[in-house]
């Protein structure tokens, strides 16, 4: 059974890499359980919406250097 | 080429340099990859429809200038050592308990209401960017932003697949609580 910690390290690298069937259905499983991780989740679905925005806005700064 | 593309490209500048910068932390080295995305751009003489496709592009052609760029660096010893301190995960003891459960419940930031700002957005996540490690914030935007594939991040910053896993994960996990964090103060 996947501990939070594990499973949301799992979360993210769904977003990187194909899972392994056994990594797949223990997710699943988790999930299905715990809302706090699937909460993770879409915040981890959320910020991949920042290269959408990026690229849809343009920004009016003078210097972006700090 | 007419003047009017090239205001319409130089008007992503400021972007661009944030990019570059917080991929390279070196002004110059960033103006000059952005410098040479302007040249190329100008160059091939394209023309765009909307501002974001410009813009997409525009990205695209950046993306091989900073990779380029990365790989030229990738031999500085001091970067790497640099990078494996950043793998130690502390910090991930304050979000989980012994037993790997969270130890808070974070706040919805991706709520409708919440996400109707996507100037905001864009503003949180750029602050919250620079506050990570550079290599974290590095690999992160090679992922999300240039969608990158893990075996060429892997290759460009000279990390292992499972080291860049960490690096993302940790991309996330801070972004996500800077975020938050920062959402709660945007909306008082």
């Amino acid at each position: 059974m996947l501990n939070c910690r594990k499973a949301s390290r799992l979360v993210s690298d769904a977003l990187d890499r194909s899972l392994r069937p056994r990594e797949e259905s223990q997710l699943k499983e988790h999930l299905k359980v715990c809302p706090n991780c699937q909460n993770c989740r879409r915040h981890f679905l959320a910020l991949r919406n920042w290269k959408t925005a990026f690229l849809a806005e343009t920004r009016s700064v003078p210097d972006a250097t700090p | 080429m007419g003047d009017a593309f090239a205001a319409e490209v130089y008007a992503h500048r400021a972007d661009l340099l944030r990019i570059a910068w917080l991929q390279l932390r070196d002004e110059h080295l960033a103006a000059d990859v952005v410098q040479e995305t302007f040249l190329a751009a100008l160059k091939s003489g394209q023309s765009f429809a909307g501002k974001s496709k410009l813009k997409t592009w525009l990205v695209g052609i950046l993306k091989f200038k900073i990779v380029d760029a990365l790989r030229s660096r990738a031999r500085d010893p001091i970067a790497i050592s640099h990078m494996e301190k950043e793998v130690d995960a502390q910090d991930m003891n304050a979000l989980f308990d012994e037993q790997g459960l969270w130890r808070s419940r974070p706040r919805g930031w991706d709520d409708p209401a919440f996400v109707a700002g996507q100037q905001d957005f864009l503003r949180i996540i750029d602050l919250c960017l620079e506050k990570l490690p550079p290599n974290t914030a590095r690999v992160f935007i090679l992922r999300e932003l240039f969608e990158m594939e893990r075996e060429e991040i892997c290759d460009v910053a000279s990390i292992s697949p499972n080291h860049l896993g960490v690096l993302l994960y940790r991309a996330r996990m801070s972004l996500r609580r800077c975020v938050e964090i920062n959402w709660l103060t945007a909306a008082s």
